[in-house]
């Protein structure tokens, strides 16, 4: 059968119909080599595809997809992992800058009543700070199993009233199992990403503490610490963190380029549980917004993070049972 | 690739073992050695060498233009060939407690016959 051949033709465009199924990233590098063993295999005078090659080409396609779909949502997570670490390492600092400067009188943002939550607090902090300084030694195991501790003491800090959100201890273990689930590889900072992290961490306690300060000082009646209708001073950590979270952002789109949108939705699972408090300051009519922010986001964020946890156990079981015996022993 | 390996991918490794082969070859080498009984689709090859080529079991040997057409040559690694190596170790295991299980039960003189089959050739 030759190129030339008006049946082989038709067939041949068939089979490349077929193929449209596939993954434009895969059709580039595999669609030529697919559509010479397509046509090698037809069978003389066949002028469309078979059942059986339909079938087995559709199931391919989907395969293809759903491998590059696992490949972006991890690509996505191993870039995001230190941008969210960076942004709860400073959303940990904004808490304690806030909590001076309410002892000072000065805001009303944060106080934390019992001794207990100034307990797990500390727990929590110390535990990611612990995790903090393992990613910047390089020591990829304590930084998870620190994490993971983190995530663990999380729940227990103080609770809405005392200003911390419950969306805080949610971020915390967001962003735990980030660096627990995270490969080795990303956890690996160059000088100019420690920079840039650092950049993140340092951002959220000078933006909150000034947010905090000022809203009260120009609250009516005078310095009354009750800053007008909305205790506008209440946001000041969730006004400082977006702040961080756009530099977070860019970091991640830098290191993700062309998988923009699994980085964006990573991106939005975790400012949804940074900023769910700043919701009473959307303007009315944004309900649509809100419902799709707040109503949905958080499930498709916990559905990425439990896939990407299940495909890594998977990948990582599976090396671990294929690892030839001669191997281990040379 | 889970262990035990599925028929198609033990057999395209086996494919592979004497010379680097592509696509239509590794089809042709895989019904030859099954008696024509696996016929591998277009679909079902490229996902089985995607993950071979992903687990590093099978690696690119070379590409080839033949009459227009790209043709991508695959050969076996040193760990596919390790991995074959067990698994066949583990099937013959597998083979030789079962020979040896008919053999007694013929030897007491049960229905199956054995000896008469196709294995008697290797008994």
């Amino acid at each position: 059968m030759t190129v030339a051949d008006p049946a082989s033709h038709r067939l041949e465009h068939a089979y490349r119909r077929l193929l449209r199924w596939y993954p434009a990233a895969y059709r580039a590098d595999r669609e030529q080599e697919m559509l010479g063993t397509l046509c090698e295999m037809a069978q003389p005078g066949q002028i469309r595809p078979t059942a059986r090659e339909r079938v087995s080409l559709l199931r391919g396609a989907v395969r293809a997809h759903v491998r590059g779909a696992g490949d972006g949502i991890r690509g996505a997570t191993a870039a995001a992992t230190i941008p969210v670490a960076a942004l709860i390492t400073g959303y940990l600092l904004a808490v304690y800058a806030l909590l001076a400067f309410d002892g000072m009188g000065l805001t009303d943002v944060v106080h934390v009543g019992s001794v207990w939550g100034h307990l797990a607090l500390a727990v929590t902090t110390a535990l990611w700070a612990g995790a903090v300084v393992s990613v910047l030694r390089g020591h990829a195991w304590w930084a998870r199993g620190l994490a993971a501790g983190a995530a663990l003491a999380a729940p227990f800090m103080p609770g809405v009233d005392a200003g911390v959100g419950t969306d805080a201890h949610k971020a915390v273990v967001i962003g735990g199992l980030l660096l627990l689930l995270a490969p080795a590889a990303a956890l690996r900072l160059d000088k100019r990403e420690r920079l840039r992290a650092g950049l993140v961490a340092a951002l959220v306690a000078p933006v909150s503490v000034a947010f905090a300060v000022l809203t009260v000082a120009t609250s009516v009646p005078a310095h009354s610490r009750r800053s007008f209708a909305m205790d506008l001073d209440e946001q000041a950590l969730p006004i400082g963190t977006a702040l961080a979270l756009l530099v977070a952002a860019g970091l991640v789109f830098q290191r993700t380029g062309a998988r923009g949108l699994l980085t964006t939705l990573l991106i939005a699972s975790a400012t949804v549980y940074l900023l769910e408090p700043i919701h009473d300051l959307l303007p009315r009519g944004s309900m649509l917004a809100m419902a799709v922010l707040f109503g949905y986001l958080p499930a498709v964020a916990l559905a990425v993070v439990a896939f990407t946890a299940t495909t890594m156990a998977l990948r990582h079981l599976r090396r671990a049972l294929n690892r030839p015996q001669g191997a281990t022993a040379a | 690739m889970p262990i035990p390996l599925r028929e198609p991918t033990f057999l395209i490794l086996t494919a592979l073992t004497t010379e680097p082969l592509h696509g239509y070859g590794i089809v042709r080498a895989v019904a030859e050695l099954s008696a024509d009984r696996v016929r591998l689709q277009a679909g079902t090859l490229y996902g089985a060498l995607d993950r071979l080529k992903d687990d590093g079991w099978i690696e690119l040997d070379r590409e080839d233009v033949v009459e227009g057409r790209l043709r991508r040559y695959y050969k076996l690694t040193d760990t596919g060939a390790g991995v074959l190596a067990d698994e066949t170790a583990r099937l013959r295991a597998n083979a030789d407690a079962a020979t040896a299980g008919l053999r007694a039960r013929a030897a007491r003189g049960g229905l199956s016959g054995f000896g008469a089959g196709p294995a008697a050739g290797l008994a």
